[in-house]
């Protein structure tokens, strides 16, 4: 809990029971003459990463942190694309009211800080339900994540002309043949290298979780902090892990790039024919 | 056997196909000919149903495809049309392009 000062516009706000208990708030100034006494620099090392990692299993942390970021992040990529995708179908012949109130949803959501957006989600939108605050993280970075995908995909489907689209009717394709096999396709070499730079930036943009009670790596990395008092490696595996997640999903996410690559298909494949593929 | 009958296609500030008749039968070779912009593309694509006519008729075999309930893709299956700007499928290779869709 965080501190609950007794003051007039609190009482308004909710029901105050007498004072129980008083904490005593004291405050501290650095000695400017003070040098820390001196010790061997290699023992204050070891000192300093044994208190953040052994003391009291502290290394747990930190894995429950990395499991935390990890989680909200890979369920906000497959929820987040499935949302920006479904929606950008839906969207790609809706009707233009409905176009409409999407497109000024998708405003909104890439319109305001992420943090901020949490925070609403968390205390005004789902304020009066019992959802846990990881559950709003997921819905949060899934909205922001959905929006990027379906912004790209227009973006990039935009680009492919009409005169594709329309020699594939003309073949004989239907409207939503002609889209998957033809339009898509030639789309997709584009959009997924923005992809991969989205899920990097959702690794990161995941951090603010924190704000709404979450314990994600940054985090955990506060909360070791403010025990031990030393900086050093808490944020060091904090920054390290943050990097490496985010190589990792990039990695991933290029494997997928390769594979959907239409210049490598196999000969088999190719010789299937276009339309029969499915 | 294609039957055009009283075909017509206008656009806001144009009208390129007025009172259009014609029948085309099975092996018949024809010319559209006339200068830029006389709606030589626009008759193309009104057979193909890429641009929905706004009166008159075209039967294809009988059966009349500008009908609102007809599939278009129906006719457009059984049609082959090469486009002015080619519109080749860039992703696809050359045997692709050339066997699509079946
Ligand atoms: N989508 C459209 N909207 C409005 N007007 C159009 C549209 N498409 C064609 N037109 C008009 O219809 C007329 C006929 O165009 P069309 O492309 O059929 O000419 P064309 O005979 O094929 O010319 P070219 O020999 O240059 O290919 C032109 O005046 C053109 O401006
Ligand atoms: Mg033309």
């Amino acid at each position: 809990m965080s501190d609950l000062y007794v003051t007039e516009e609190n009482k308004k706000a909710i029901p105050l029971s007498e004072a129980l208990f008083t904490v005593e708030i004291t405050g501290m100034v650095r000695d400017e003459g003070y040098a820390a006494a001196a010790r061997p620099f290699w023992e204050s090392v070891t000192d300093s990463f044994r208190k953040t990692f052994i003391v009291e299993n502290r290394w747990q942390l930190f894995l429950d942190g990395i499991g935390t970021t990890l989680l909200i992040t890979v369920l906000s990529i497959l929820f987040g694309t499935a949302l920006g995708f479904s929606v950008f179908l839906l969207c790609r012949k809706g009707n233009p009211v409905a176009n409409g109130v999407t497109h000024i949803l998708i405003r909104l959501v890439t319109g305001l800080p992420t943090v901020v957006l949490l925070m609403v989600l968390y205390y005004v939108i789902f304020g009066g339900l019992t959802v846990s605050a990881a559950v709003v993280s997921v819905i949060c970075f899934s909205l922001v994540f959905g929006s990027a995908v379906c912004a790209m995909v227009k973006g990039r489907v935009d680009t492919v002309g009409v005169g594709q689209t329309e020699a594939a009717c003309s073949l004989g394709l239907t409207d939503r043949k002609a889209f998957f096999h033809v339009v898509l396709p030639q789309a997709l070499p584009y959009i997924l290298p923005q992809y991969r730079e989205q899920i990097s930036a959702l690794v990161k943009a995941t951090s603010v979780v924190g704000y709404v009670a979450v314990q994600d790596l940054t985090k955990m990395g506060d909360i070791i902090r403010s025990r031990t008092f030393e900086a050093f490696f808490p944020l060091l595996v904090v920054a390290a892990v943050y990097f490496l997640l985010a190589e990792l999903l990039t990695w991933l996410a290029c494997r997928l790039e390769i594979r959907m690559d239409p210049k490598r298909r196999s000969k088999e494949k190719i010789m299937k024919g276009v339309a029969a593929s499915d | 056997m294609i039957e055009l009958i009283h075909l017509e296609k206008k656009y806001d500030l144009a009208a390129p196909l007025k009172d259009v008749n014609t029948v085309i039968s099975r092996g018949d070779i024809i010319s559209v000919i006339g200068p830029s912009g006389t709606g030589k593309s626009t008759l193309l694509r009104c057979i193909n149903l890429l641009e929905k006519p706004t009166g008159g008729q075209i039967l294809l075999d009988g059966e009349e495809i500008t009908a609102p309930k007809y599939n278009p893709t129906k006719a457009r299956s059984r049609m082959g049309m090469v486009f002015q700007s080619f519109n080749l499928f860039n992703h696809l290779t050359v045997i692709e392009n050339l066997i699509i869709p079946s």
